[in-house]
């Protein structure tokens, strides 16, 4: 399906949050919010992914 | 009001386990009759699980082990009141939700500048013998205008069927018990809830 | 020294992370000045996973490490990225930044409160980053902050203490909240001022990262919150508009 993926869109197999990650290759110290809701780690694997969601995956930076 | 409007209680991180990653956001864990040691590990676990859950835990009764463990919320109720150590309890920065079900009652959990107000039983419980039968939704409505902003949890006989119902006469959280606990599919009903209070 | 939700520090400065020309001199920044409590942030973590490197730094600083909500303009946002912040750098401390105005970036201070609110309410630990009007302090302190943290100037502006008079009036109304000095630092002097008026820390990012030699500049920002804590503990003079001598006259010769 289309999703948009940290502001880019991007055509995935993935049907879950958590699927997701491991498709990308997202591991280690990261946060996701789907449509602008956090989704907790916990609850990755429920949440399920539709056409057009718009997923964010953050990581620790710089900040002041 | 940012707190979720559905709030149930579980007595042991079993329930939390089971129940958390269905997407429950506010949570009591209200452990009777264990040991101190037993206490503390269950209020340690399910901070963790809340944690990794992405909700907010209420822990019953016992402060010390809130503010040892690091909890934001204790649930007091009346006879709890007798015995803990307000000060302590703030002093932590913990946040204080208070049972009431009179005017007295209520009058005293208000001096202590409360975060909410829980009134119960709203319909007849099977949990507690109380000398209170039903306080009935009018009371619901009663406690709201007086309470004004601090948030009302409704509690006591709730079920899914009665919870639009307790919202509308006032009530800003509803809480339950067996409804969930003692329904043959414990998962299902929780979903069901979720649903209604969206 | 006061506690912040409970931690003792080992001393007052608080260093953000952001616009160091690299990520050995940031390294360097903090070993070498020995600041205590680190600012972060969360990015969208890109295919070079940079994110996880600087975290394997901060973690190896063995700072305590303060996340804040940059670039947030509204509750909500403030709400989820405290929410992600969490998750990822495993702490209930947030810098709470509401930002009400682009060319200040000045907090909005009704959007501060209510996610101040509704952070406390889910175990947040908030550190807000706020003006130095006292009735938005109150209201911090009864929507559940035990911190404070009033600017001194515009973020990066390099000013200093641009209102010593209502920081004064701050530190005197609230004698016991843990209250913080949080941007438009400039200069190590600032710093210090900020310690002799008797705040708790000061918290600066751009005067150390922009300048030319962050690493001295950093020691110098140590050096400074340390003499002004030390001469706010010393109980200093007070300013008189006249002289006094300070040699004494008697057994003066008369020799006129």
């Amino acid at each position: 399906m289309q999703i948009i993926l940290n502001g880019e869109p991007r055509e995935v197999d993935a049907v879950t949050l958590a699927s997701l990650l491991q498709e990308e290759g997202f591991s280690g110290r990261v946060a996701t919010a789907v449509n602008e809701v956090f989704v907790p780690a916990g609850l990755r694997a429920e949440q399920a992914l539709k056409d057009g969601d718009r997923v964010e995956v953050l990581a620790p930076m710089q900040g002041g | 009001m940012s707190l979720h409007r559905f709030y149930p209680i579980f007595d042991s991180c079993a329930w939390l386990r089971r129940m958390l990653p269905l997407g429950i956001k506010l949570v009591q864990l209200r452990v009777k009759d264990q040991p101190d040691g037993i206490v503390r590990s269950e209020v340690a676990e399910a901070y963790t699980l809340c944690r990794e859950y992405g909700a907010v835990l209420v822990v019953n009764d016992y402060w010390q082990a809130a503010i040892d463990t690091g909890c934001a919320w204790v649930h007091l109720g009346q006879e709890d009141l007798d015995t803990a150590d307000i000060s302590a309890i703030k002093v932590a920065g913990i946040k204080l939700g208070i049972s009431t079900h009179d005017e007295g009652e209520l009058e005293r959990a208000l001096a202590l500048d409360p975060d909410y107000i829980a009134l119960g039983p709203v319909y007849p419980t099977i949990l507690k013998k109380m000398k209170w039968h039903e306080q009935g939704l009018p009371r619901v409505t009663e406690w709201k205008t007086r309470i004004g902003d601090i948030p009302l949890v409704g509690i006591g006989g709730m079920s899914v069927e009665r919870a639009p119902g307790v919202l509308e006469a006032g009530a800003d959280i509803v809480s339950v018990v067996t409804d969930i606990t003692l329904n043959s599919d414990p998962e299902a009903r929780v979903r069901e809830w979720l649903e209604v209070t969206r | 020294m006061k506690s912040f939700y409970g931690v003792t520090l080992a001393n007052p400065l608080m260093l953000g992370t952001a616009q160091y020309p690299s990520p050995a001199i940031l390294e360097k920044a903090f070993r070498q000045s020995g600041a205590a409590v680190a600012t972060v942030s969360l990015r969208r973590e890109g295919a070079d996973k940079a994110g996880q490197s600087f975290w394997s730094m901060i973690a190896d600083l063995g700072v305590h490490v303060l996340p804040n909500t940059a670039g947030c303009h509204t509750a909500k946002e403030a709400m989820t990225t405290a929410q992600m912040a969490r998750e990822v750098f495993d702490t209930n401390w947030i810098k709470l930044e509401v930002i009400g105005h682009a060319d200040t970036l000045q907090p909005d201070v009704f959007g501060l409160v209510e996610a101040a609110k509704t952070l406390t309410d889910d175990g947040f630990q908030v550190f807000p980053y706020t003006t130095d009007d006292l009735g938005v302090a109150e209201r911090l302190l009864s929507a559940g902050c035990e911190v404070l943290m009033p600017w001194g100037a515009p973020i990066g502006s390099g000013r200093g203490l641009n209102n010593e008079y209502a920081l004064r009036a701050m530190r005197a109304e609230f004698s016991d909240v843990p209250l913080v000095i949080d941007a438009g630092i400039g200069l190590p002097s600032h710093a210090a001022r900020a310690m002799e008026l008797g705040f708790d820390a000061v918290l600066l990012n751009t005067a150390v990262a922009r300048a030319g030699d962050p690493v001295a500049m950093a020691r110098a920002m140590m050096a400074a919150v340390e003499a002004g804590k030390l001469a706010y503990e010393a109980d200093p003079i007070e300013p008189r508009d006249m002289a006094e001598a300070s040699t004494p006259v008697i057994g003066k010769a008369f020799l006129s």
